[in-house]
């Protein structure tokens, strides 16, 4: 294989994330907790990841003797498109996927890794580049097959083969090898230090979807080992999954049936849980708050996602490719305030690239970090611009995709800086267009824009693909070109990119903390806020849980919703 | 299809105000008019709204543009001079957290400890800024492009309509066909389509709208000129030598234009209304610009937690809107003296 | 020339409106910035996948081929398959347009239900407060942006008082099984009936949002048209007779009074398709305006080609109706030498 194989191309969920669901959806990854072998160097923070998870409910799990627990209709953003796992590439279809599909490992409560379809921990070899797994006795999909090796190997290797948009998630694999029915070994073509997160990855039965790919995306034929079935879809209207009263594994669910409905206006969101259209509503918007609080029998179940949001420069061309004019505009506006105003309590404010639960895990030096960032001081600003030698005539051009709140962070940065006595522009930009600009470097497109990211939960998610210098990331995500003319940006994204090389959780902490902090002081990005995934719930539902990693949860080893109106 | 007109109440099939018009003149229209006390609300209606445009434009524009020169700028004028000295920025956000505000004398039982204030009769926006002097600055967006993008349709519509209809044959069946595809393609999608090729910007919008609506011009247009085209007058210019487009434009135009200036003032109401509705979609000022349509836009999301925030611009467009269909009934009633006994 | 042969000529001459509206669409969406290969695969697909569905979708063509092809498959019914759902663009269009054409005809029911009495009493009442009252409906709503009329209703009747619901069309000939207001042991007339029920209920305020605007400029025509109609000498001469005033307007006056009101409603049909496309977002109705807006901003141009054709198609076909129903109005009206 070429090196042009190893190509990370990132996928539409995670750039468009914030657009239409809650935080990053399935396949994220894990910490490198306790559950990524012994060869990892793992730190054992199993579980202290996701914080203020305030789940309603009394922790179910335990063995419910199936359904009876009503229906529940859930109100998303968007509505599904794809059922196919390897082919799904938004959040709504994966919301959905997940309750159906499911995977060797799977997250705790938080973002640990722990295993589902898998007995145990995976077993790595020393220079990280193999993993061994072995498959639970007794996993079946719903239609009654077991889970073999064979569905393991192929689930992992279609969607390269077939080049579906999820490839990127899964071409560090060389080769898969089987033993027997239930062992199964990945070989990686470098040491991949977050690979834990990759096994998280669907397992689909071989045999049904190889019958009918088509069929199988459109939901006819999908099949999964997952607490949920798939029962009927139309797209924009609704999609309804009913209990799997098979389910091979404890609890079984207690839910009969959910129906997911797509509803975008936040507004009109919140209007339906009041009137009890729907039981559960997704993304409670910053102002709303305190009318989903107001409406007496719901209340609010929320957890910090794993996301960044930023506001970018261009260094590459124009005055922005000076560090100073960076500074001084960092001076002209409080991204504190401006996240306090239109951000929270949607979101929380976040101050490098890595959300904040990722970054705890690691024992980044936040309070250093939180310190870089300036307060809003205009005179110094419109000193140090002069100082710089940037025309008052210049026209400062920031671009924003189509999303209310980063179009507030960037009017922010454009009032900020007239008010320092500079011309600055806004645009919002449909995302066609928007993704055809930002990562152009030209600085008569942008010099500015904002945008968001998600990904696994490891720091690699968060640094290789926003400032890798590497081709697949200059120019593709990376739409800074940060470190092009300066010799500390230029090391820093090497250090992103071999820390992802690495295997020793301590080396690559050292690599991530100096990279990271070298861009904050550079200020390549001004980071600014991480979304919570929020729902609004009635009180009727109990037991509901939403997750930093998945969304939310229904079935899992630490809740079972039920509905009882 | 048949030659009626958008939205109007007017059936040019019927013999026409153009003859009636021209008879009497324009002195009598005029009288007729202000004999009609709704039609002077209407009026007073639109010159309010035309003046507070205006200053806008003067304030935000004209002062933006001169601004930039030494000359002026040393004299103290730049973008939005008078709103600072005289009442606050539209575009700026405030430095305190001044976050929907309800309007004066009123409480938020969401937001119980931010009450109305003198400060913000109106109450403020999702950024804290006045609704009332973005109100004020908005209507220079909404007059603005009513009286563009109508301007547009108008004159664009008037040529292809008199050509159409005084050269008749296939001239007329090609622009007739021409204009029926615009129509048939429904106004907002075509605009909206034409905005994303070339851009999510105002005047882009105006030429979009324009363009959209110059059918219903084009088949008013056409419809009294085929019943002036047998006149004896056109006849005699014609057979004395005169050009063509001498003809069209000196005679045939000037004496079907009553109906159309009917349409023209109910058309800058409706026009007011669709891009009211494509900035409701997101397509229109860009921000921070203060526009009507944006600021309901903005509001969406803010509905439930302070209504206030989208009932201002909604009842701004309604009564400007109302303006200028209360004119141009009164024109047509002035014009057209049947109904009006 | 018999009513059939008139329907005849005037669907041929549709034709090149048709073809004026593909023309129009198909190079404005292609003066679309962006490239829908990368909205689709998002910012960095591999050389393979791009080409691949370049080649799909026959992008890689010159812009003329392309545009021959299409016509080529428009005439053979063949609209292409969509790039954003990856479903042919017909299916996709049978799904959204009963929606769509559900809530247009219930609107304009509702317009003419509300403006032909209104409209009438108004004329008949010349002056008096029931005249005014009506005028000033008529005018308000004509000025009103329907959007905001539906913003202001789902706060009222579903937000605060909780009557209606927010969101979605329940079309009234859906299947039972898909509703869960319905109860699955009722009979099947029960079932019909609870579907028929939710049906209205989540119609109501689309209705009115979308009506509105009809119903204002409807009153405004009839009003005005009845106005000239009931000063005509024939009329004169009928009251000098003594007939009933009832009788004036039921046999004489209506008949006449409807033909600028039938015009009108043709043409209105374009503007309500585009305030479909309005009311359908603020009510998250999954019809063919929010379709098109969908396809538009993914660039989905076999999409956004498809729904506009659909869009012209349904105009003409309204524009059609009206003109035959002037001869169910008025008998005088015949198609002979019609144009």
């Amino acid at each position: 294989m070429t090196d042009e194989d190893n190509i990370f191309h990132t996928n539409r969920r995670r750039v468009l994330q914030g657009l239409g669901g809650a935080g990053a959806a399935a396949l994220a990854g894990c910490l490198g907790g306790d559950d990524s072998g012994d060869t990892n160097g793992s730190d054992g923070s199993d579980g202290s990841g996701g914080s203020g998870n305030d789940s309603t409910g009394s922790g179910g799990g335990g063995s419910g003797s199936g359904s009876s627990g009503g229906k529940l209709k859930m109100a998303l953003v968007k509505s599904p498109l794809d059922f196919d796992p390897f082919v799904a590439n938004d959040v709504p279809s994966t919301q959905v996927i997940d309750r159906i599909v499911e995977g060797l490992y799977t997250y705790d409560e938080t973002t640990g890794v722990v295993p589902l379809l898998a007995d145990g921990e995976p077993q790595a070899n020393d220079d990280g580049t193999e993993y061994t797994v072995t498959i639970k006795d007794g996993a079946t999909f719903s239609n009654g097959d077991p889970v073999t090796a064979e569905d393991v190997k192929y689930s992992f290797l279609a969607p390269v083969e077939e080049e579906t948009e999820n490839a990127s998630e899964l071409n560090m694999i060389d080769s898969i090898s089987t033993d027997g029915e239930k062992s199964v070994t990945f070989t990686l073509k470098y040491p991949y230090a977050p690979f834990p997160n990759t096994l998280t990855w669907y397992v689909v039965p071989k045999s049904v979807r190889e019958e009918d790919k088509d069929a199988f995306n459109a939901g006819d034929t999908l099949v999964g080992s997952g607490p949920y079935t798939f029962e009927s879809w139309q797209e924009g209207n609704y999609a309804r999954i009913a209990a799997n009263t098979d389910y091979w594994d404890e609890p079984k669910p207690m839910l009969d049936e959910v129906e997911f409905v797509p509803v975008e206006e936040a507004t009109t969101r919140v209007t339906t849980l009041k009137n009890g259209e729907n039981d559960i509503i997704e993304e409670i918007p910053p102002k709303q708050y305190p009318t989903v609080e107001a409406i007496g029998d719901a209340s609010v179940d929320e957890v910090p996602g794993i996301g960044y949001f930023y506001l970018a420069f261009n260094c590459k061309t124009g005055p922005t490719a000076d560090p100073k004019v960076r500074e001084a505009i960092d001076y002209t506006f409080s991204m504190d305030t401006a996240v306090g105003n239109y951000v929270e309590p949607t979101g929380v404010r976040q101050y490098s690239p890595l959300p904040k639960s990722i970054a705890e895990d690691w024992n980044m030096p936040l309070d250093q970090w939180k310190e870089i960032p300036h307060d809003k001081d205009v005179d110094k600003a419109a000193t140090m611009l002069e100082e710089a030698g940037v025309s008052k005539d210049y026209q400062f051009k920031v671009i924003v995709p189509p999303d209310d709140k980063r179009e507030q962070i960037g009017i922010t940065v454009s009032n900020g800086l007239k008010e320092a006595g500079y011309n600055c522009s806004v645009q919002r930009l449909d995302w066609g267009a928007f993704l055809d600009k930002y990562v152009s470097g030209d600085e008569n497109e942008y010099n500015m824009y904002t945008l968001g990211w998600s990904g696994t939960p490891d720091p690699d998610a968060f640094t290789y693909y926003l400032f890798g210098r590497t081709e697949d990331t200059l120019g593709v995500t990376n739409g800074t070109y940060w470190g092009e003319n300066s010799e500390a940006g230029k090391q820093a994204a090497e250090k992103f990119v071999q820390a992802r090389k690495t295997n020793s959780q301590e080396e690559r902490q050292t690599l991530y903390q100096e990279g990271i902090t070298t861009l904050l002081e550079e200020r390549a990005h001004l980071p600014a806020y991480n979304l919570k995934n929020s729902f609004g719930v009635k009180d009727y539902v109990s037991d509901f849980t939403s997750h930093p990693v998945n969304s939310f949860t229904l079935t899992t080893d630490f809740n079972n919703v039920s509905v009882d109106k | 299809m048949s030659n009626a007109t958008y939205e109007t109440d007017t059936d040019p099939d019927t013999d026409g105000p153009a003859a009636v018009e021209s008879r009497v003149g324009w002195r009598y229209t005029i009288s007729q008019v202000k004999r009609d006390p709704t039609a002077v609300a209407g009026l007073v209606i639109v010159a309010f709204m035309t003046t507070v445009a205006n200053i806008a434009f003067v304030d935000d524009v004209l002062f933006g543009f001169l601004g930039q020169y030494a000359f002026f700028a040393n004299r103290g004028i730049e973008q939005f001079v008078l709103a600072e000295t005289f009442w606050v920025n539209p575009e700026v956000d405030p430095g305190t957290n001044q976050i929907l505000r309800p309007p004066v004398f009123m409480t938020n039982e969401l937001y119980p400890e931010q009450p109305g204030t003198m400060a913000h009769p109106l109450g403020t926006d999702h950024r804290g800024r006045d609704v009332l002097v973005r109100l004020f600055y908005g209507t220079r967006i909404a007059i603005t492009v009513g009286i563009v993008s109508t301007g547009i349709a108008l004159v664009v519509g008037t040529v292809v309509g008199a050509v159409a209809g005084y050269y008749g044959g296939w001239v007329d069946d090609a622009l007739m066909r021409a204009s029926e595809t615009l129509y048939a393609i429904p106004f907002l999608v075509l605009v909206i389509a034409f905005m994303t090729a070339f851009g999510r910007d105002l005047t882009f919008a105006m030429v979009g709208v324009g363009i959209a609506t110059i059918p219903s011009f084009a088949r008013l247009i056409r419809s009294r000129v085929l019943s002036v085209r047998e006149e004896d007058y056109v006849e005699a210019a014609r057979s004395a030598g005169v050009r063509d487009r001498n003809v069209i434009f000196r005679h045939v135009v000037p004496n079907s234009f009553a109906p159309v200036l009917v349409q023209a003032t109910l058309q800058v109401g409706v026009n007011i209304l669709i891009i009211a509705g494509l900035s409701f979609l997101g397509y229109g000022a860009q921000p921070p610009t203060a526009s009507w349509g944006q600021m309901l836009n903005n509001s969406k999301e803010y509905m439930l937690p302070n209504p206030w925030f989208s009932i201002w611009p909604g009842i701004a467009i309604l009564v400007t809107v109302v303006g200028f269909n209360l004119i141009g009934d009164g024109l047509r009633d002035a014009l057209d003296p049947r109904i009006n006994n | 020339m018999g009513r059939l042969r008139y329907t005849t000529v005037r669907l041929l001459q549709a034709i090149p409106v048709l073809l004026g509206v593909v023309t129009i669409t198909f190079f404005l969406t292609d003066a679309i910035p962006g490239d829908p290969v990368q909205i689709m695969l998002g910012p960095s697909p591999s050389a393979q996948q791009a080409d691949a569905i370049r080649a799909k979708f026959g992008l890689d063509q010159p812009l003329y081929v392309r545009y021959v092809n299409y016509l080529a498959d428009v005439v053979r019914l063949d609209l292409g398959e969509s790039i954003y759902y990856g479903v042919p663009v017909t299916q996709k269009i049978m799904e959204r347009l009963p929606v769509t054409l559900f809530l247009l005809l219930s609107s304009f029911t509702f317009a003419l239900c509300t403006a032909v009495p209104l409209g009438i009493l108004s004329a008949k009442r010349r002056n008096e407060p029931t005249d005014h009252v009506s005028r000033i409906v008529a005018l308000f709503g004509v000025s009103t942006p329907s959007f905001w009329i539906g913003l202001m209703l789902i706060i009222v009747f579903s937000f605060k008082l909780g009557w209606l619901p927010a969101t979605n069309i329940v079309l009234p000939w859906a299947d039972p099984a898909s509703l869960d207001a319905v109860d699955p042991d009722a009979s099947w007339l029960v079932a019909r009936w609870q579907v028929v029920a939710t049906s209205a209920k989540h119609l109501v305020l689309p209705m009115i949002t979308l009506g509105t605007l009809q119903m204002a400029a409807f009153t405004r025509i009839e009003r005005s048209s009845m106005l000239e109609v009931l000063g005509e000498e024939y009329v004169k001469l009928a009251r000098a007779y003594g007939v009933s005033e009832f009788t004036i307007v039921r046999k004489h006056a209506f008949r006449n009074a409807q033909l600028p009101l039938l015009t009108l409603v043709g043409l209105q049909l374009t503007s309500a398709l585009g305030g479909a496309v309005l009311t359908e977002t603020v009510f998250s109705i999954n019809g063919m305006g929010r379709l098109i807006i969908t396809a538009i901003n993914n660039q989905d141009f076999p999409l956004v080609m498809g729904t506009t054709l659909v869009f012209g198609l349904v105009f003409v076909i309204g524009v059609i109706i009206t003109d035959l129903s002037y001869a169910l109005v008025d008998p005088r009206v015949s198609f002979e030498g019609s144009e």
